[in-house]
């Protein structure tokens, strides 16, 4: 059984796929309604099958088979040969070539639309479907399916008088024409073209996403009055040959590529009538070689769409699309917005403040002097006392400046790409316009990633062109060389290696910022004028039991007796996480030199590890006394599915529910020793600012690592001390 | 129009045309207010003499000196110290700015514990503790730098007796290239005695070496010594974590720097040749970044700075008693301030300013202090301003080390005030009274009476 298991989950997956789902229940669902018509089942059940077993013994990526990529694509052949053709054995065969043929032609698709980061939606299905009908015509032994003519009789035959009975009720049931169309079209998706399947395929989507269902009634809708508006001869079973087409193209571009917001939900105005122009017009087309369009029009509005998304310098439109398929819009959309509250933009390489000590901005990004047009990006940083002056007596030396002749350090790890080491610092007051960056060094962090410091003090710069320097290192001294009226360090990011390139939009990591009279320790963020900032030290005793090592265990054993193991992982796309041995549950985290963040639980939601996910969330390495971390959580890692529901329908536009983590440092962490560490904290879930639920949790650092880990709700309560790792 | 104020006659000669070789003829420019605080408004209110302490001034200090050090290294602790003035309130305002304690006796850590300072930021310092003050420090966790190896053997000894791991560093002596070498406290650098006492720390396997220790001097006028201090201090950091594979927490560099107060006999004011924090704090930082300790193992920099700290922000004012003219006919004015509240007075040439305005007019002078002692002497000569009995003065950068080296001698010890933040005056030590003094004395009944 356990060797079945792969593909009993690629086999509900292919099904749940068609919605974009990987979504069991969704899958189990939409699998009874293709056996509504008996031999449909049984074929779409076979294509999907041969798809699987093409995909497992051609030795393709394990995952991707398991998720149904490869899967659907073949069911909908499947289903659609059956509905055509007469159940004989002949068509079984037929089945199974077109189902290996299929997944090739998806694997060639994958290829050419996923170099553009492109989907391949039902391309395959269509191509390979065109290709049987046209070939089939010369089929002479394949007879043309009656049975639609027929169905009753069938419905018969698998269950009866009760059956026919059920099915005749759901279609005498006085439905709106449209709410009609809409089921059949829902239904003929799997070319099950009746209120029933319909029915119980829009439950399922229901069950598998609200945000999905809300958008799939919208998709139809707005498809629907367009059509009345022009007066497109209209009924509801030739509509719904195409209807299915603005249900996926909404769906697709209202919230499963794109992030679900208000502004997806607007573009579907002028998305799905395009769809509706579009499909209209290809029918035309095909109509001369008798074939269908089938899902076309979807496949060409949703491509185009989403490549034509990739040529914009900035969303100043609000479609944001995803970058992390989580194969629900709900997930996409939660995970989405709390990772643009943690991260913002994001920023894969760590850059880090080029300096020790509180230092405070004294010209920020869109600066009133000089940081402007293509150098807006960029900071000057100074020192200030507390009365806000930047140097000591009258300020008429470069040396009574507070941050003159300081260490400036590297960003990040690179290497040097240009420098210039021989300008003269100016005398105070006056400026070299002619050498306006004066000394200056580029370090290369990556691709497209550069630092630049400049008005260096000469001669200061101590590594060589070409030169290797790690994070932290010292690489120069503050001067007064260049456009520098008075000692000052320019600090810009660029993509380019030149001095006077313009720069970019990115981010400083994992910094500690006073600013309006607040105190906060950033994760990301660009530091406004006036903010003073400085990098926290790092405690080795804290850095020591959170910098997860790849391959090293953690072994637990808890207050009920549980002997519990996590492994530090790394997947094939380089995430990392720990993996509890006994449950396979996942916790996704990232790490850099002074911060653990949790980014992501899979599994079971009683386990040790998911206690361990939500306490350790935000753990920074640097601290001051009486620190406070807080933190948000994406609210399906928080609440149960039940809790969600409602949630979900208005996702979109407005979340009420919220899961909030803090993190409190000791009130007197201090001193030299190896006293253990005690960090406490909560995490509250809360609905329209209502409390509603607090977990509390704690942790003991002893000098070898982490000691104890307790955490406690309403529910349960557990303590697990660390034995070993 | 105001009346002028008298000042006596004198007779002096007229210096007109080209400067001498001592420059343009100096005028002691009076001080009458410290931050904004008028001094003969506090001299009325707390009496004379009185001394006077700037928490802006401490604060402002601190802030210079902690930034001129963790602008330069990523770690940096400061701890009071101690002996240079423990005046509770005085010891606070570092402990508010994030100051440790640096203590030298039983006594001092007693006042660091009792001041709240939690025990494991206590350093203590110093040749002399006793069996009790270190099986105290054990148990606070405080961190003992070791002066020698009898202290070392009592350590050892102690922690046979309890589960608990001492934290220990050595203090270090070396020879860094100045005069005197302080080689009376710790162990010897140059000779191999610390190389051996960290061998016996490790090889005891009680102790727990958290640290390494040096103090080169006082008052030291060149940054150079630090520079080697430091050096020869990672050296033997990056040698421990060599042999043992045990890095250090922290180095403790001590303090000694210099404060602006001219030494006696100095060719130039203080003023013009103490180094900076900043100055002092290249020397240390640059050494230790560029020594070969590990950068991800960079010690944490303790630094216990006594002097400069504190010398700016103390002043002692008081009244003029009287003149009169000595025998070579130099002019002497007697204030009611002496040596016994200015101990410092035996090495410095201080600062000592006119409250009042005076005239432009000064006088070769001796200004001694109230004590029936032939040395009390404030300062030898001194271009002074021509002061008047009942006049008030003020001396300048006394904060360090005179509340605690004070002596009660003839006279009892003045009122001490704060001024906080605002300018306002708060006693932070009352003056004492004979019952004071006579507290501590006990007379045997056979004593207590006689008759004359």
């Amino acid at each position: 059984m356990k060797r079945l298991e792969w593909f009993i989950e690629a086999l509900l997956n292919s099904y749940a796929q068609v919605f974009f789902s990987n979504n069991k229940w969704f899958g189990t669902i939409l699998m009874a309604v293709t056996f509504v018509d008996f031999y449909v089942g049984m074929y779409g059940f076979f294509a999907v099958s041969t798809a699987l077993l093409t995909g497992h013994f051609l030795g393709l990526y394990e995952p991707n088979v398991r998720q149904g990529y490869y899967g659907f694509n073949s069911l909908l052949v499947g289903v659609g040969l059956s509905i055509y053709f007469e159940p004989r054995p002949l068509l079984l065969v037929l089945v199974v070539f077109s189902g290996m043929l299929t997944v090739f032609v998806a694997l060639a698709f994958e290829g050419i639309l996923g170099k553009y980061g492109l989907p391949f939606l039902s391309i395959p299905f269509i191509l390979v479907f065109w290709t049987l009908r046209l070939a089939t015509r010369q089929f002479e032994a394949l007879g043309l399916s009656e049975r639609g003519v027929y169905f009753l009789n069938e419905l018969y035959l698998l269950g009866g008088k009760n059956l026919v009975d059920m099915y005749e009720w759901w279609n005498q049931i006085p439905f709106h024409t449209s709410i009609k169309a809409y089921f059949l079209s829902i239904g003929a998706i799997f070319f099950q073209q009746n209120i029933f399947s319909g029915f119980f395929a829009a439950l399922g989507l229901l069950i598998y996403s609200r945000i999905g269902f809300t958008l799939s009634l919208l998709g139809f809708y707005i498809a629907y009055l367009f059509y009345i508006a022009l007066g497109i001869p209209f009924s509801e079973i030739s509509y719904s040959y195409i209807g299915f087409n603005y249900i996926l193209t909404a769906i697709a571009l209202g919230g499963y590529f794109i992030i679900p917001n208000r502004n997806t939900y607007l573009s579907l105005l002028f998305i799905i009538p395009i769809t509706a122009i579009i499909g209209i017009s290809l029918q035309q087309v095909f109509d001369k070689l008798y074939l269908p369009v089938y899902s076309f029009p979807f496949n060409i509005t949703v491509l185009l769409f989403l490549y034509g998304l990739k040529f914009r310098v900035d969303n100043r439109i609000g479609l944001s699309t995803i970058f992390w398929q989580q194969q629900s819009p709900e997930k996409n959309l939660y995970n989405f917005v709390n990772y643009q509250e943690r991260f913002g933009n994001g920023s894969p390489i760590p850059i880090y403040l080029p300096f020790f000590g509180e230092w405070s901005v004294t010209q920020g990004h869109n600066g009133a002097f000089t940081h402007k047009d293509d150098w807006k990006h960029a900071w000057d940083f100074e020192i200030r006392d507390d009365q806000g002056k930047t140097f000591r007596d009258e300020g008429d030396f470069a040396s009574d400046y507070f941050c003159f002749d300081k260490n400036v350090l590297a960003p990040a790890d690179g290497v040097v790409e240009v420098l210039v080491n021989d300008i003269e610092d100016n005398t105070v007051g006056t400026r070299n316009l002619d050498k306006n960056w004066g000394n200056t060094v580029v370090i290369k962090h990556s691709e497209f990633l550069y630092s630049k410091l400049s008005h260096l003090k000469k001669g200061s710069i101590l590594p060589k062109i070409g030169d290797k320097v790690s994070k932290g290192e010292i690489i120069a001294k503050v001067g007064n060389s260049g456009n520098s009226a008075f000692p000052h360090l320019h600090f810009q990011l660029q993509a380019t290696p030149f001095i006077g390139s313009k720069t970019i939009d990115y981010p400083i990591s994992d910094f500690w910022m006073r600013y309006a009279g607040t105190e906060s320790l950033e994760a990301v963020g660009i530091p406004p004028l006036d903010a003073v900032v400085s990098s926290l030290t790092t405690n080795m005793q804290l850095k020591k039991a959170f910098s997860f090592v790849i391959g090293n265990q953690f072994h637990w054993e808890t207050n009920k007796g549980e002997a519990v193991v996590w492994e530090v992982k790394r997947d094939y796309w380089l995430n990392t996480y720990l993996e509890c041995q006994a449950t396979g549950s996942k916790a996704f985290y990232k790490l850099d030199e002074g911060t653990l963040h949790f980014i992501h639980f899979t599994g079971d939601r009683e386990s040790l590890l998911y206690f361990f996910f939500l306490s350790a969330y935000k753990v920074s390495f640097g601290y001051s006394n009486r620190l406070r971390l807080q933190d948000t959580f994406a609210i399906n890692m928080v609440f149960q599915p039940n809790r969600l529901f409602v949630q979900d329908l208005f996702a979109p536009f407005y979340r009420y529910l919220k899961g909030e983590y803090t993190l409190n440092y000791p009130e007197k962490a201090r001193g030299i020793g190896f006293q253990p560490i005690q960090l406490d904290g909560k995490i509250t879930k809360s609905a329209f600012g209502q409390e509603m639920e607090t977990s509390r949790f704690q942790f003991l650092i002893a000098a070898n690592g982490l000691q104890s880990f307790e955490f406690k709700n309403r529910h349960s309560q557990i303590k697990a001390t660390c034995t070993a790792d | 129009m105001t009346k002028l104020t008298f000042e006596r006659p004198i007779i002096q000669r007229i210096n007109a045309g080209l400067p001498s070789k001592y420059g343009m003829a100096h005028k002691l420019e009076p001080v009458s207010h410290i931050d904004g605080v008028s001094i003969k408004s506090l001299l009325e209110s707390y009496g004379s003499p009185l001394v006077i302490i700037s928490e802006s001034t401490i604060r402002k200090t601190y802030k210079t000196a902690h930034r001129a050090f963790s602008s330069r290294y990523p770690k940096v602790q400061f701890a009071w110290s101690y002996k240079t003035n423990y005046l509770n309130a005085v010891c606070n305002v570092f402990h508010q700015e994030g100051a440790w304690a640096e203590v030298v006796s039983g006594f001092e850590y007693e006042k660091a514990i009792a001041n709240g300072v939690p025990g494991d930021l206590i350093v203590f310092n110093g040749p002399d503790k006793s069996r009790e003050d270190l099986s105290k420090a054990i148990k606070n966790g405080s961190l003992i730098h070791i002066d020698h190896f009898d202290e070392l053997y009592e350590i050892i000894s102690l922690s046979k007796e309890s589960v608990l791991r001492p934290k220990v560093a050595i203090r270090v002596n070396m020879n860094t290239g100045i005069y005197p070498q302080w080689d009376r406290f710790g162990f010897n650098y140059e000779n191999g005695e610390a190389w051996d006492a960290l061998n016996r720390i490790m090889a005891s396997k009680q102790l727990d070496l958290v640290g390494l220790h040096t103090h080169i001097g006082t008052y030291i006028m060149t940054t150079e010594a630090y520079k080697v201090a430091a050096t020869k201090l990672a050296d033997l950091a990056v040698r421990i974590e060599k042999k043992f594979g045990q890095a250090l927490q922290y180095l403790d560099l001590g303090g000694g720097f210099a404060s602006k107060n001219t030494l006696r006999g100095a060719y130039y004011p203080g003023t013009d040749t103490a180094p900076s924090f900043d100055d002092f704090a290249e020397a240390i930082t640059s050494a230790l970044m560029s020594s070969e300790i590990k950068p991800d193992h960079l010690p944490l920099l303790i630094l216990e700075t006594g002097r400069a700290m504190i010398d700016d922000a103390g002043y002692l004012a008081g009244t003029v008693i009287a003149n009169k003219r000595l025998a070579d006919g130099r002019r002497a004015t007697i204030i009611d301030a002496g040596v016994n509240l200015l101990f410092t007075a035996f090495w410095y040439e201080h600062d000592i300013r006119p409250v009042e305005p005076v005239s432009e007019q000064s006088e070769d002078t001796t200004i001694y202090g109230p004590l029936c002692m032939n040395i009390d002497v404030i300062r030898g000569n001194i271009m002074f301003p021509l002061l008047k009995k009942g006049d008030h003065y003020v001396i300048r950068r006394v904060g360090a080390y005179n509340n605690t080296q004070w002596l009660q001698f003839i006279n009892m010890r003045p009122n001490v005030v704060v001024l906080d933040g605002k300018g306002k005056p708060h006693l932070i030590r009352k003056a004492e009274t004979l019952e004071t003094i006579n507290s501590q004395e006990i007379t045997p009944d056979h004593l207590a009476k006689f008759d004359l």
